[in-house]
């Protein structure tokens, strides 16, 4: 079909170069009759319009453009003018609503939430646009209160609840502060009771933040003073776990702080064995973990068994305490937040926990 | 003439729209073309409402040359009434207003293959109709 038409564009081109008729015909004659019918147009085209027509339609063309113009309203332009933008007015007026309503809801987003990056991106656009160094500086203190607030409504989200344990501040850098051997995040609304200092003893009470991080609600400085409490029975695999340089032993049932004087450096808060005198990571909602048949410490290598409160990242939260999970940890059962799982992991030399091998337990 | 005074019609209407804030935008050939028929139509319709008597005087003045070039006209304005609007703009300018195919196609916003395959298909069309008419009346 294209060809045919591409062969009747070359015989209407040579028809027009002055080719006869029949000629062309002869040589498309599949063309024949509409080639005629060409033909026939150029004999009918009408004759251009008399000198006298188009002076009279200029006349009348301009004799009407006169009427228009004396007929103008100008307020009416200035009343209805702005009709002719009503589309575009709408249009403009949706997008700005649905960039409200969006604005509206990133606000109210978590890390982890699909509109959360433009929340961040406004808060960056927020900050950028703020010149003034005073005033930039209450932005950015804006803008950390807003993280706090993320931070505890996405514990709450998540149901990780709190941890509490007791240690040694080992290390203050900026915000992070290193106690007992865990890391956690302090805001300006964490609220610190009592005089906090390096090789202070003090409790902690934290949460599980985005990105396997705690953030610390509070932490409570513990006096140095001694206050003994009866020591409860050992066993000779607990004395010998003690025997390390520890805190709080947190399965004894009343001391918060021992009368041994710990070497800070080596006090490793390990969220770990429930054995052990290491500030453990334990859930403020539930009592301290009791030793349980379930709950065992084999040398290096702990069992217990729990509720997962949290996974962030590579960081699961079981029981109160946090256990590294790797790509060798076996497992089971596909457990989510909120079953109750049983946990085989090694104790690293630096206190913390790596899975083995973690199985759902209904 | 009706013709030369529908034409002017035409570019009135034009006029009116633009003052109005109809005008058209772009492609005012086309919207020239639109217009047009429309006033041509309508024309027709009047005047099949109130005939018309033919000037025989004028008529028969008329030499035989003359006389069948008015045949042909007619009857070939008779064949573009039967054509498709898309199909009779594409005729008109092509072979009255001798418009290139890129500008058709421009301003009926088609592309050039599907002004060709248009002019294709009017030919056709109009053949086969002034081939009716030459059997009804009699070749010109």
């Amino acid at each position: 079909m294209a060809q045919r038409e591409e062969e009747l564009e070359e015989a209407l081109r040579l028809l027009r170069e002055g080719a006869p008729l029949e000629a062309v015909a002869a040589r498309y004659p599949e063309l024949a009759p509409a080639l005629r019918a060409a033909h026939l147009l150029e004999r009918a085209r009408p004759p251009g319009p008399s000198l006298r027509a188009e002076l009279a339609s200029r006349a009348a063309f301009l004799r009407r453009a006169e009427e228009l113009r004396a007929a103008r309203r100008p307020w009416a332009g200035i009343l209805f003018g702005w009709l002719r933008y009503a589309r575009a007015g709408a249009v403009l007026a949706g997008i700005l609503l649905i960039a409200g309503m969006l604005h509206l809801q990133a606000q109210q987003s978590l890390p982890g939430d699909p509109l959360y990056g433009l929340k961040r991106a406004e808060e960056q656009v927020w900050l950028a646009l703020t010149l003034d160094p005073v005033e930039r500086r209450l932005v950015e203190e804006a803008l950390a209160a807003r993280r706090w607030e993320e931070y505890r409504a996405l514990a709450q989200r998540r149901g990780s609840g709190t941890v509490t344990w007791e240690g040694r501040i080992e290390g203050i850098e900026g915000t992070t502060w290193r106690i007992g051997g865990i890391p956690v995040e302090v805001f300006p609304e964490t609220e610190i009771v009592g005089p906090v200092a390096l090789d202070q003893r003090a409790m902690v009470t934290a949460f599980l933040g985005p990105e396997g991080r705690w953030i610390a609600l509070r932490i409570q400085a513990i006096p140095e003073a001694p206050t003994w409490t009866p020591e409860p029975t050992r066993t000779p695999e607990e004395i010998q776990e003690t025997s390390t340089p520890t805190s709080t032993p947190t399965r004894t049932p009343g001391p918060t702080a021992t009368p041994v004087p710990a070497p800070a450096p080596t006090a490793i808060p390990s969220p770990t064995a429930p054995e052990t005198s290491t500030p453990t990571p334990r859930p403020t909602k539930t009592p301290r973990p009791t030793p349980t048949p379930e709950d065992h410490d084999k040398g290096d290598t702990v069992e217990w068994k729990g509720i997962l409160q949290a996974i962030a990242g590579s960081t699961w939260v079981i029981d109160g305490r946090a256990v590294q999970v790797t790509s060798d940890t076996r497992i089971r059962g596909s457990p989510r937040v909120g079953d109750r799982v049983e946990v085989k992991a090694r104790r690293q030399p630096d206190g913390t926990l790596v899975a083995l091998e973690i199985e759902r337990k209904d | 003439m009706a013709a030369e005074d529908l034409t002017a019609e035409v570019f009135t209407r034009l006029l009116e729209a633009f003052h109005r804030g109809r005008g058209p935008e772009r492609h005012l050939t086309a919207w020239l073309f639109r217009t047009a028929d429309h006033l041509v139509a309508d024309h027709h319709r009047a005047r099949y409402r109130r005939p018309e008597v033919a000037l025989e005087e004028a008529w028969a003045a008329a030499r035989e040359e003359e006389r069948s070039d008015v045949v042909v006209q007619e009857r070939v304005r008779e064949a573009l009434e039967h054509l498709t609007p898309d199909q009779r703009a594409v005729i008109l300018m092509r072979f009255w207003m001798d418009l290139p195919l890129a500008q058709i196609a421009r301003e009926l916003e088609k592309s050039v293959g599907a002004v060709k395959l248009l002019q294709h298909r009017a030919l056709a069309a109009l053949a086969k109709r002034l081939q009716d008419l030459r059997s009804d009346h009699g070749a010109a």
